[in-house]
């Protein structure tokens, strides 16, 4: 097992198969909230669903009504169920926030990671983030 | 994050249910980046506006701090509306997406937003003057008020923008921070003439996607860009990447010079960008080329006055070929002047159809059944397959009215 420490931006605790982009996502435009499954042609992930996975991407880009999106996929139970990046924006954060305040369902969310997440987790790897400590635990 | 005595009793909900939410938000959103406090704001513009990107938990969101007594304390505008103002029926959106709409519209007014239902707020009353603090969401619209006006905003983002509405009040962080706005990348751009009206939104387009979050000094520019063509190149910067403020040496009012762009910084990266590299991003914004134009919309961000004028004047009385629906979407004060001045008449005569205070991104279109859009957007060009499901050709406005007439969509 190993671990990797960022700052917990979002609290709570998540486990989930890892979902690894080197691009960055941008939620609206980026993700159908109904089902979670990538939608932006132009995107490695396309045609991938982020639902319940552990989504590792280097930061937010686009839209900033990507909050909303965040807010749509954590009601209809098809958001992540956490998220690391390299550098969180205000729109992801936001996202993970307002789904805690308003839906009661925390999406944990973790940046700033000691090492380079994208390349120390392989997508499928089982990962347990800790968005209160900003412990990244990944199992093989 | 320090917060001020009065900021203190609105967390502890002595002023009500709604401030005390917002300000529970602002502070946690103030806290990950790292602010030493909430400063005042002038003006707040919202992206929570429509349906068809707010979707339900939006809407619940919207209505939640409305029936609170949630109220905007400083000037509040909004986005377009999720679908045409005039006649929704007509552009074919289903019955229970306006339903949605109309509840998120009265959640919305409820708490006094200003209903300008336009991504161009700055072409209206709320022009925020340089230096003056705003909040704003809306990405094009940001990135117009850092490079073009020398306002300062952050990226709001939606929800949280409700929350600042509220407080009139905004973390100090990002680009409110003199320091934070200083250029970081210098672009060199070799093209020996002013660029042509398609190259604005192509370039803005490639800085998108080579600056990702950086902030640019762009030198080289030659003449005198148009409001509409800043328009243009700063919404498709911060589609296809997270651009918030550009230094156009010569046109943005903190770069009168790259020196002062970079504020005496070397340059972290340092690239160049020629008229092959334009030509090169335009062809990457098209998924297709050529067959039969069957849907051409203009207007993303919302077209101006001028932009509307001078399609009336490219397509000078031809009519728009039976098998293309010709959109343009616009605000209502375009839409209001164009009349008086007998645009609209002409325009409709011809089968332009003009569709109001809404767009073709944040609109249904996919009743209409279109396979391919055209259109002079760069912004739409980026969410068009995503957010309408069809193809996208890129082409400069002359090309895209010949398109409407030939019924043949460019090469």
């Amino acid at each position: 097992m190993k671990i990797i420490r960022g700052r917990g931006v979002i609290g709570g605790v998540a486990k989930g198969e890892a979902l690894v982009t080197s691009e960055p996502f941008g939620f609206f435009g980026g993700v159908n909230p109904a089902t979670g499954i990538v939608i932006d042609k132009r995107h490695a992930l396309y045609g991938q669903s982020m639902k319940g996975k552990v989504f590792v991407y280097p930061e937010g880009r686009g839209s900033t009504v990507g909050a909303a999106i965040i807010l749509e996929l954590a009601r209809t139970g098809c958001a992540p169920a956490a998220i690391i990046n390299i550098s969180i924006e205000t729109i992801t954060a936001a996202g993970g926030l307002l789904a805690q305040k308003l839906y009661g369902r925390g999406i944990p969310m973790i940046d700033r990671p000691d090492r380079n997440p994208i390349e120390e987790i392989e997508t499928g790897a089982t990962v347990e983030v800790d968005g209160s400590s900003g412990k990244i635990s990944i199992y093989n | 994050m320090i917060l001020s005595k009065e900021e203190q009793a609105l967390l502890n909900g002595e002023q009500g249910e709604a401030p005390r939410m917002a300000m529970e938000i602002l502070s946690k959103i103030g806290e990950i980046n790292e602010a030493e406090r909430l400063i005042p704001i002038h003006s707040v513009h919202l992206v929570l506006h429509a349906y068809k990107s707010a979707f339900d938990a939006g809407v619940e969101a919207a209505e939640k701090i409305a029936y609170m007594g949630g109220k905007f304390s400083v000037p509040t505008t909004i986005d377009p509306y999720g679908m045409d103002a005039e006649d929704w029926r007509g552009a074919k959106t289903p019955e229970a997406y306006a339903v949605m709409q109309k509840r998120l519209e009265d959640a919305v007014m409820r708490m006094g937003v200003i209903p300008v239902w336009t991504c161009t707020p700055y072409y209206g009353f709320n022009m925020p003057k340089y230096g003056e603090n705003v909040a704003w969401s809306e990405s094009s619209a940001v990135a117009f008020a850092n490079t073009v006006l020398g306002a300062r905003t952050n990226r709001q983002t939606a929800i949280v923008d409700i929350c600042c509405g509220i407080l009139g009040k905004t973390p100090e962080t990002g680009m409110h921070i003199q320091s934070n706005r200083c250029g970081e990348v210098r672009i060199r751009l070799e093209v020996d003439r002013d660029l042509k009206s398609w190259e604005y939104p192509a370039l803005g387009y490639w800085l998108g996607k080579k600056l990702g979050s950086r902030i640019g000094v762009v030198e080289g520019m030659r003449g005198s860009p148009s409001p509409d063509h800043l328009k243009s190149l700063c919404a498709a910067a911060a589609a296809s990447g997270s651009v918030t403020l550009l230094h156009i040496v010569g046109v943005t009012p903190e770069a009168r010079t790259a020196e002062e762009a970079f504020g005496g910084r070397a340059p972290l990266d340092a690239c160049v960008v020629n008229e092959a590299d334009l030509l090169r991003t335009r062809q990457s914004m098209c998924t297709t080329s050529g067959g039969r134009a069957e849907f051409v919309a203009l207007g993303c961000p919302h077209y101006s006055v001028h932009e509307i004028r001078r399609v009336h004047e490219l397509l000078n009385g031809r009519k728009v070929h039976p098998q293309t629906a010709f959109w343009i979407y616009a605000n209502r004060d375009a839409i209001r002047l164009i009349e008086k001045m007998g645009i609209r008449q002409s325009l409709e005569a011809s089968g332009v159809v003009l569709r109001a205070e809404t767009c073709m991104i944040i609109s249904p279109v996919a009743p209409w059944g279109f396979k391919s859009m055209i259109t002079d957007s760069g912004k739409c060009a980026y969410y068009g397959p995503a957010e309408c499901g069809t193809d996208i050709i890129f082409a400069d406005a002359a090309e895209c009215v010949e398109a409407a007439v030939s019924g043949l969509a460019p090469m």
